[in-house]
């Protein structure tokens, strides 16, 4: 009978399959990582998965994954209720997640090793959980990061300057006058949807540059003044484009284009969200690296004649609470976090990074003054700092999540609406976003 | 249509029907009927990743019509719809008549004409996608050749609609035409024998006789593409992501945004459950027909 | 416009003039086959050709076919076990669409019993809601039962969505049986299961035979559930992988071309064997 037949078959290919993929007795723990970025990068990871195996016995399966595609697969594991045992998420979902209760508690784990931590580091990692009412640890803090400055020394030297003004016109004025010389467009960050936090950030450090506050004692303001501080930091984000400062394509940009753009010198200067720029030259083009590009500390005061916090923010590796190996998560949670190992694992991601580890942090490699990226970089620390807005409230995170700050840049630069009309509707969403949560 | 009795009877027959149907009906209770029903449910609660269900009206629907993004998605399925299902049958019906002719090599061109629609989906999506890429595509190189310039084809609005709808033709238009082609074949002969004698021109003979009595089978096939057409997800998925920002999204393609990048169950479900009454007017209708032609 | 005699149809037939028939089909022809043919050529093209706007390529390789198989790149790591995960998708589609739908096509077409209008009616229901509109009432379901990351709960899906079409043939071919068959197998004491068995399927094989391809070819091509289903890269099926891809920076469109070349043979050839019973079984279904 071809219909008995052919059942037969499908149902023992089906028996096959399931034995093939069910668990086995052996202890083990699934990480899902990132390794999007150099090869150095994945044999760190394989080296401190290996180190884990052979002092403790326990099996680690890993899976590498491109950030974006890990965060959302990362999420709907978690829903679906077969996450990985580790992973990592952007840092606005981890508010969301632990807010939910969806997060282990980890302070086991950073007790123990806080007091070496960087304090700002710690702090971030210390979430509201609605679901059970508290506040604890909900995620280990893997790296701190800023928005790094990255640009061309060769293209500020032709259009005169010695040095980078250290005010917020001479600064940005210098990168302008450089493209009248160069011909190369000043500027280049990505306007586009494609996008994530190479579009929310700079949004978000315009915002603070121009005065805004947003939230304020854990709650959303949304007040003339910071209305205008919003404006004004969107036609500071948009005018470039607008007005021929930028590569036309800004438009179509997702996250490693602005990479590939300023390595290819398409553009003077960029923000970006990590050191990755940098360790691209370091790696192939040492020389551009020490002697045609450098790094930057913001410009102070800002716009307004005062200060402004520069935003600093937490790569956050998460437990879920529903991973199926527990102990055996903390287990490797802590292996890696140990110093030893940490800061092996570190030193392999080659400081795209900065550490979690005051001595780590205060160390030659990280605190080489003669270095033109990680010093000027690790410059934004020591002044006037801030977490980014969305690590405080998860409505705000929400409104980050579903691409708000995106929204309201696309309407300016496609829909070409005047930038007051695009700021009030984004922040009528951002009030959406809070009331609803 | 005639049945043969058992010697159990009438009784006992039906208790053995119901055998037989029960693993379909099993089927369409627990993934048809079960999850359109929650769907609908879902779209009056908010329900999101981590939270439980809890009903709140009609917030969602209000939510998702102020949403400019979610305007732009109906308004794109209806333009999709509009004008892909109709193109796309409009040149089925012609090229149906075209091959119900005889020349010579007509089979040929007819098996080779099936193959957009036999090979797999992905791939003949990758590679229109790569066809049309700005820097490195074909198309764009062949342009200069002709004293065009480049164009940016999936990057901006109007081009990557026409895009999206020149593939769903030319993937969907061999199936469609074939079945037109099944609907010509019906056509007795003789009909068309009376009326050439009677001096009609092809003109006429299509206007008169084609056209007429392929008018029930035509109308059905609108209905029914209109409604999988509707549906369709990985062709905008895949071509242009929604993209650029989020002005080519479709129905289908904003509903997954919203559940699985935003994890909004509520939202995503609203996206279906406001299109509810047009579709199921629809199948109604295709149903009713497709039963008075079976049992009529 | 000339006229011949055909004998076939007994009388005078009208005949395009050929060239207006072959610049017509060249056209359709062109625009039909491009694309595929697109697919192909840049699978082939040589490394440096593979920028250029060539149509023909003039060092034609067969070493990304390697690669893919071989599983040499990063992204094809998992290329063979995805090429299983398809083809048990795909089976065990086949399979449990043939079992439900010859036993639901049978009791519509050749029993009576109350609610046979509604359950034809119910598998016309299926047949025309698209699958993306319960999707995600699916996945919270699939979610409910543990079953996300499983392929049972794919296959479920699949079979639900193909089913009705094959129901719906079957009963177009069960019906053409004569009751006699059935008659003189009850008089001899047969039960409706024994009936169903022995006599009903093989007389309907080749049908059988098509539809299975057809639930094959059906689950083959799915993308949105497995895509909303399946979370870990080693159960993706290929399609989903192929659009993994898309997700890099620097993508290989050869490589890429090569595995969609590759995935596209077997669709390509079941289509091309069972034409014949893809038009009779739309014939029959669609047009009354």
């Amino acid at each position: 009978m071809k219909v008995s037949r052919l059942m037969s078959i499908g149902i023992a290919l089906l028996l096959v399959l399931a034995l093939a993929s069910g668990a086995l007795a052996q202890r083990k723990v699934t990480l899902w990582w990132t390794v999007e970025y150099s090869a150095e990068e994945k044999a760190a990871l394989e080296a401190i998965v290996n180190d884990f195996q052979k002092e403790t016995g326990i099996k680690v399966e890993w899976s590498g994954y491109s950030s974006t595609d890990l965060w959302a697969k990362v999420m709907a594991g978690i829903e679906a209720g077969n996450p990985p045992d580790i992973s990592q998420v952007l840092s606005h979902s981890l508010v969301l997640l632990a807010d939910r209760g969806l997060l282990a508690d980890v302070s086991d784990l950073i007790e123990k090793y806080k007091g070496d931590m960087i304090p700002s580091g710690v702090e971030a990692s210390y979430l509201v959980n609605s679901k059970a009412g508290k506040r604890s640890y909900y995620c280990i803090p893997w790296g701190l990061y800023t928005l790094t400055i990255n640009y061309w020394t060769t293209d500020i030297k032709k259009a005169g300057y010695d040095k980078l003004p250290t005010d917020w016109q001479g600064f940005w004025g210098a990168f302008e006058k450089a493209q009248t010389v160069t011909g190369i467009p000043a500027v280049g960050w990505s306007l586009s949807d494609r996008a994530e936090f190479d579009v929310s950030w700079p949004v978000e450090q315009f915002i603070m540059a121009f005065g805004g506050r947003l939230i304020k004692d854990g709650k959303l303001d949304v007040g003339p003044e910071n209305r205008k501080a919003v404006i004004e930091a969107l036609k500071f984000h948009t005018k470039w484009y607008l007005e021929g400062k930028s590569p036309k394509g800004v438009t179509e940009w997702g996250d490693p284009d602005n990479n590939t753009n300023l390595q290819t010198h398409k553009m003077s200067v960029t923000l970006n969200a990590t050191l990755s720029i940098p360790r691209w030259f370091y790696d192939k083009e040492r020389d551009k690296y020490f002697n045609e590009t450098a790094s930057a500390n913001y410009p102070q005061p800002g716009p307004l004649g005062t200060p402004y916090p520069v935003l600093t923010n937490i790569y956050p590796m998460i437990i879920p609470a529903n991973a199926p190996n527990m102990k055996e998560a903390k287990a490797f949670a802590d292996f890696w976090i140990q110093k030893r190992n940490y800061d092996k694992y570190i030193r392999g991601l080659e400081a795209r990074f900065f550490p979690m580890y005051k001595s780590t942090f205060d160390d030659a490699y990280f605190a080489n003054p003669k270095d033109p990226h990680i010093f000027p970089t690790r410059q934004h620390f020591f002044g006037p700092a801030a977490p980014v807005n969305w690590m405080l409230h998860p409505g705000y995170a929400k409104f980050v999540i579903g691409h708000g700050w995106h929204k309201m840049v696309s309407r300016v630069v496609v829909d070409k609406w005047p930038p007051e009309k695009a700021a009030d509707e984004a922040l009528e969403a951002l009030k959406r976003a809070v009331e609803r949560y | 249509m005639g049945v043969a009795r058992t010697r159990e009877g009438w009784g006992r027959e039906a208790w053995q029907s119901y055998l037989f149907v029960l693993p379909f009906l099993a089927l369409f209770v627990s993934f048809i009927l079960y999850p359109l029903l929650s769907e609908v449910y879902y779209s009056f609660t908010r329900y999101e990743i981590g939270l439980a269900p809890r009903f709140v009206g009609l917030k969602n629907f209000a939510g998702l019509i102020q949403d400019s993004d979610y305007r732009q998605s109906i308004l794109n399925t209806l333009i999709y719809v509009g004008m892909g299902v109709n193109a796309k049958l409009a040149l089925a019906l012609l090229i149906a008549i075209f091959l119900n002719r005889e020349f010579a090599g007509r089979s040929l061109v007819q098996s080779l004409f099936l193959l957009p629609w036999a090979a797999a989906t992905i791939s003949s999506l990758l590679s229109f996608r790569w066809m049309l890429d700005t820097d490195f595509g074909v198309v764009n190189a062949l342009l200069p050749l002709v004293g065009l310039q480049r164009i940016q084809w999936l990057g901006q609005y109007s081009t990557a609609m026409a895009i999206i709808l020149m593939y769903h033709i030319w993937k969907y238009l061999p199936f469609w035409t074939l079945i037109f082609l099944s609907g010509l074949k019906g056509i007795p002969p003789d009909v068309y024998e009376a009326a050439r004698v009677d001096g009609a021109s092809p003109v006429q003979l299509l206007r008169w006789i084609t056209l007429p009595m392929m008018k029930g089978l035509y109308i059905i096939c609108t209905l029914i593409s209109a409604i999988w057409t509707m549906g369709d997800f990985i062709t905008v998925y895949l071509l242009t992501g929604g993209g650029p920002g989020q002005s080519t999204n479709v129905l289908a393609t904003i509903a997954y945004r919203f559940a699985f990048r935003f994890g909004e169950f509520d939202n995503a479900s609203a996206c279906f459950v406001l299109l509810f009454p047009v579709m199921l007017v629809l199948i109604l209708l295709v149903i009713r027909k497709l039963e008075a032609s079976a049992y009529g | 416009m000339t006229y011949s005699a055909s004998p076939k149809r007994g009388g005078l037939r009208r005949v395009w003039t050929p060239l207006w028939s072959y610049a017509v089909a060249a056209l359709i022809l062109l625009f039909a086959l491009f694309p595929i043919y697109h697919m192909v050529l840049v699978s082939v093209k040589s490394d440096e050709e593979l920028a250029k706007p060539i149509l023909v390529s003039r060092a034609p390789t067969l070493q990304r076919y390697l690669e893919v198989v071989q599983q040499r790149h990063m992204l094809v790591t998992h290329f063979r076990r995805q090429l299983l995960n398809s083809t048990v998708l795909s089976l065990g589609t086949a399979a449990l669409t043939l079992a439900i739908s010859t036993t639901c096509a049978y009791a519509i077409s050749r029993l009576r019993f109350p609610g046979r209008r509604t359950i034809f009616r119910a598998s016309l229901f299926t047949y025309m809601v698209p699958s993306s509109f319960i999707v995600i009432p699916f996945y919270t379901l699939m979610v409910k039962y543990g079953l996300v990351n499983s392929y049972l709960s794919v296959i479920l899906a699949e079979t639900t969505f193909a089913s009705p079409y094959c129901i719906w043939v079957l009963s177009e071919f069960f019906k053409t049986i004569p009751v006699e068959i059935e008659e003189a197998a009850i008089v001899d004491g047969a039960t409706r299961f024994r009936i169903f068995r022995s006599i009903m399927l093989p007389l309907t094989a080749p049908a059988l035979v098509a539809l299975a391809t057809y639930a094959f070819i059906f689950a083959w091509n799915e993308f949105l559930y497995v895509l909303v289903l399946i979370n870990s890269n080693r159960l993706f099926t290929i399609p989903v992988g192929l659009s993994w891809y898309l997700n890099q920076d620097s993508i290989p469109w050869g490589m890429m071309m090569a595995e969609s070349t590759l995935f596209s043979i077997p669709p390509i050839i079941f289509y091309y064997v069972f034409q014949r019973y893809m038009v009779s079984g739309l014939a029959m279904g669609a047009v009354k």
